[in-house]
């Protein structure tokens, strides 16, 4: 049960009688009176648990848009529902006026519009929705909740997209079918044409040139179909916050802009979030729209306390290609995860693909090294210098391993990461 | 619409091994940890409880009350007198003294110090007495009483300090009890006893009795109390003033008993007659509205928040950790190896070079002496917090020498 103002404002009058006759019998009936109106607008209030609901909401959803989430009423019980409906999503749904206000007349629907705007990547949940029925007075009200759980995947932002077209045009032109004719880079034999003024002398094809009287020139054109392997650590190094972004969103920011790169490069992208288990898996075999389908997957992941097992990195790989393959492992440099999990199985991935690490590297370190006025700031720079030196050692490690290593803050890791893609295929090292 | 608990969820008690019973238990253990705090709680309240009433019991302090046996108390008189044969009633408030006294023949022992009694009452309380003793009683209650008794200031120090008096009269209580103990207030009658005035006249005493036996003073409480009586005469004296009736009311005033009169007129009598009801349906209707603003259209939504932890949190634990425990040594080590790196990297150093090639380097890059870039990079040891400090300020002013020449 519940009441409306108009009933405090019912009540409220009273004080008027009571000045005018004024002793305990006033009070008592106007209070009757108002528990009588109470009590028929109770009785005449349509039954809340006789309304069939329905919720309107797109599949997925993106960061910070309006997302439209209507409720659908049916009523079907035999008096019109006034109804106030609330939906019952989690905060970080952003709903922007949670109490909507319906009217339903007796065995028809209506829909009560709603818009959310969600401020927190991930699945997002409600759980029931609450009917309060109100009385053709509109002065009190039956309250029901109804359980009716639903959910809205609200996708990565992808704010890395920026980077895209410059980055592919990049592509483009060691691709050699960039309109700015270079010697494509590459070492697949693409096709010969003619000899333009500008071009390397180098590729000219004496051979073809011999026989069609023209000077006739080679070109190539950097591998393709190769596969791009993205591995994405969810452990709990995923969980630290640099500036403003868990290490996991950078991640999947740089994961997002390297797949749709590699997929404009004509290369097959596969990827997999895991710590100690699988979390999520995204095939190139499939047809449908590459970046929705990462943007599904990376979705609902979130950082979990636990040690990342770097042990089934073979196996998955494996699994998704025995040919030779980039490696992306997205995870952080911390010197105890990576000495203890990453550098014994490193060598089984080398021996086979080309690796390259990707991490997000701290500025909030380089601040506390420069900070150095007082005894505590001294002591905290020596700590940040630990640190950075102990990153510096891993980096060492890994480069001497062979595998390659890209340790950017977070703004810059995405394109660093792309960078170092077009790097590895202009140098025909794919 | 609640919907009946299927049978196969009914717990099958026959066949349960000690696997079952042990179930059982930790089930009621975990509900009785559930239910701790309530538990305690109602421990406490029954404790309290406990404590109030065995405390309550002993609650009768008053001075002089007949079933107080503390030292200041008279029970050791009151029994004393019952053993004689003496009806002693203890009333406990005006109304039930007037009605002992009024079923007549019977004697009242007046205790008063704090004049809770007005006039009129003390009168009517003498209508009915066949004999009022009075224990330091005031001035009001002599003038009611006992009007040719009067008061005579308090009793000299010189003689409490000497401790007893002497009868001095030919009254038969004070022959009997001789001396008594010496204290309180004195008074003047037509028969003064235990005079503690000395040869001046008139005298005035301890004891002092109307002329026609229908009133006595008892001067002195400690003539009573439980503490005293035994002392000199003291029971003596007691018990012959005490015991003449066949029924004596013992009487300790109460606040309560203090008459009710004409109240000064309050402000709020002149307000108008509506305010009042006004006031409680005030009530009602914020009743109303607290439940209007205070019912939420369904229950709370819960937020899930994933974990999230500063990058910069292990750095910062690991400084303190340094400073805690004075760790100069450690700490300059770490921000010599961060300069030396950086340095090796400016001046163009290779990965293999020695720390002897960075400072060769760097004096040929800056032109200060190799000694002294020697000394600043490896040989200093810091000793002190403020050491620490400068000696790291001279590392980064040396790399912005060589950083920005």
């Amino acid at each position: 049960m519940a009441i409306s103002h108009r009933l405090v404002i019912l009540a409220a009058l009273g004080a008027v009688a009571v000045v005018l006759f004024p002793g305990t019998g006033t009070i008592l009936a106007w209070l009757a009176l108002t528990a009588a109106a109470a009590g028929v607008d109770l009785a005449l209030a349509a039954p809340p648990l006789e309304t069939r609901l329905e919720r309107e909401l797109p599949e997925s959803a993106r960061l910070d848009e309006d997302v439209p989430a209507a409720l659908v009423l049916r009523n079907e019980s035999s008096r019109t529902l006034r109804a106030a409906v609330r939906d019952a999503w989690q905060p970080s749904a952003g709903q922007l006026r949670s109490e909507r206000r319906v009217t339903v007349p007796a065995g028809e629907a209506r829909r009560a519009p709603g818009t959310l705007r969600p401020e927190r990547r991930g699945n997002l949940h409600t759980a029931a929705v609450t009917i309060r029925s109100f009385g053709p007075l509109g002065l009190a009200a039956r309250q029901r909740t109804v359980p009716y759980p639903g959910t809205l995947r609200v996708l990565p932002p992808f704010r890395s997209k920026r980077h895209l077209p410059a980055k592919l045009r990049r592509l483009r032109e060691i691709d050699g079918n960039a309109s700015v004719q270079l010697r494509g880079a590459g070492t697949e034999f693409d096709s010969l044409r003619d000899y333009v003024r500008g071009d390397d002398v180098r590729s000219i094809d004496w051979r073809a040139t011999a026989r069609r009287r023209d000077t006739v020139v080679r070109t190539w054109r950097p591998e393709r179909d190769r596969r791009v392997i993205l591995l994405l650590d969810t452990s709990r190094t995923a969980a630290a916050r640099i500036l403003d972004e868990p290490r996991l969103d950078t991640g999947i920011e740089a994961a997002l802009l390297l797949g749709m790169l590699a997929q404009g490069g004509g290369d097959r992208v596969d990827f997999a979030a895991f710590d100690r288990r699988v979390r999520a898996r995204v095939d190139s075999a499939a047809k449908a729209n590459l970046l929705s389908r990462l943007a599904g997957a990376m979705a609902p992941l979130d950082a979990e306390l636990i040690e990342a097992d770097f042990s089934l990195l073979p196996g998955l790989v494996a699994s998704v290609s025995s040919r030779r393959s980039l490696v992306v492992l997205i995870t952080s440099l911390d010197a105890g995860a990576v000495e203890e999990g990453l550098l014994p199985v490193l060598p089984a991935l080398l021996a086979k693909h080309v690796v390259v690490v990707a991490s997000v590297r701290d500025p909030a370190l380089d601040e506390l090294r420069a900070h150095r006025t007082s005894a505590s700031a001294v002591f905290r720079a020596a700590a940040a210098e630990r640190a950075l030196l102990d990153r510096a050692a891993v980096t060492a490690q890994l480069k001497s391993m062979g595998a390659e290593v890209v340790d950017e803050p977070p703004h810059e890791l995405p394109p660093k990461l792309a960078d170092m893609y077009i790097r590895l295929k202009a140098s025909g090292r794919l | 619409m609640s919907a009946a608990a299927p049978p196969a969820a009914q717990p099958e008690h026959t066949d349960r091994t000690s696997a079952g019973s042990a179930a059982a238990s930790s089930a009621l253990r975990s509900r009785l940890r559930a239910w701790r705090l309530w538990i305690i709680l109602s421990f406490v309240l029954l404790g309290g409880v406990v404590l109030t009433l065995l405390t309550s019991q002993d609650a009768d302090r008053a001075r002089l009350s007949a079933s107080n046996a503390a030292p200041e108390g008279a029970q050791a008189a009151v029994r004393v007198l019952q053993a004689q044969g003496v009806n002693v009633v203890e009333a406990e408030d005006y109304a039930e003294a007037l009605g002992l006294l009024g079923e007549g023949g019977a004697a009242l022992l007046l205790f008063d110090p704090n004049e809770y009694l007005s006039g009129e009452q003390l009168g009517e309380l003498g209508d009915e007495a066949q004999k009022s003793i009075l224990v330091e009683p005031t001035f009001a209650q002599l003038m009611a009483l006992a009007p040719d008794i009067s008061q005579a200031g308090l009793v000299p120090q010189d003689i409490i300090d000497a401790g007893t008096v002497d009868a001095d009269c030919s009254a038969p209580a004070a022959e009997a009890a001789g001396t008594v103990s010496a204290g309180g207030l004195a008074y003047r009658g037509p028969l003064t006893c235990f005079t503690v005035t000395g040869s001046s006249e008139p005298a005035a005493g301890l004891f002092a009795e109307s002329e026609v036996h229908s009133a006595a003073v008892l001067g002195y409480t400690g003539l009573l109390a439980n503490e005293s009586i035994a002392e000199n005469g003291n029971a003596a004296l007691a018990l012959w003033s005490l015991g003449s009736a066949e029924t004596l009311v013992w009487y300790l005033p109460v606040p309560a008993d203090i008459p009710a009169g004409d109240a000064p007129a309050s402000p709020f009598s002149l307000l108008p007659a509506w305010v009042d009801p006004l006031l409680a349906w005030t009530l009602v209707v914020a009743a109303l509205a607290a439940f209007w603003r205070g019912r939420r259209l369904g229950p709370l939504a819960m937020e899930p928040m994933p974990v999230v932890v500063r990058a910069a949190e292990t750095a910062e634990g690991r400084a303190r950790l340094y400073q805690d425990s004075r760790a100069l040594d450690r700490a300059a080590d770490s921000l010599r190896a961060g300069t030396m790196v950086r340095l090796a990297a400016r001046l163009r150093l290779g990965p293999g070079s020695s720390a002897a090639d960075v400072v060769q380097a760097a004096a040929r890059s800056t032109g200060r002496s190799a000694a002294e870039i020697d000394s600043l990079l490896n040989r200093h040891r810091p000793v002190s917090d403020s050491d620490l400090v400068a000696w790291s300020q001279e590392l980064t002013y040396l790399e912005e020498e060589i950083t920005e020449p």
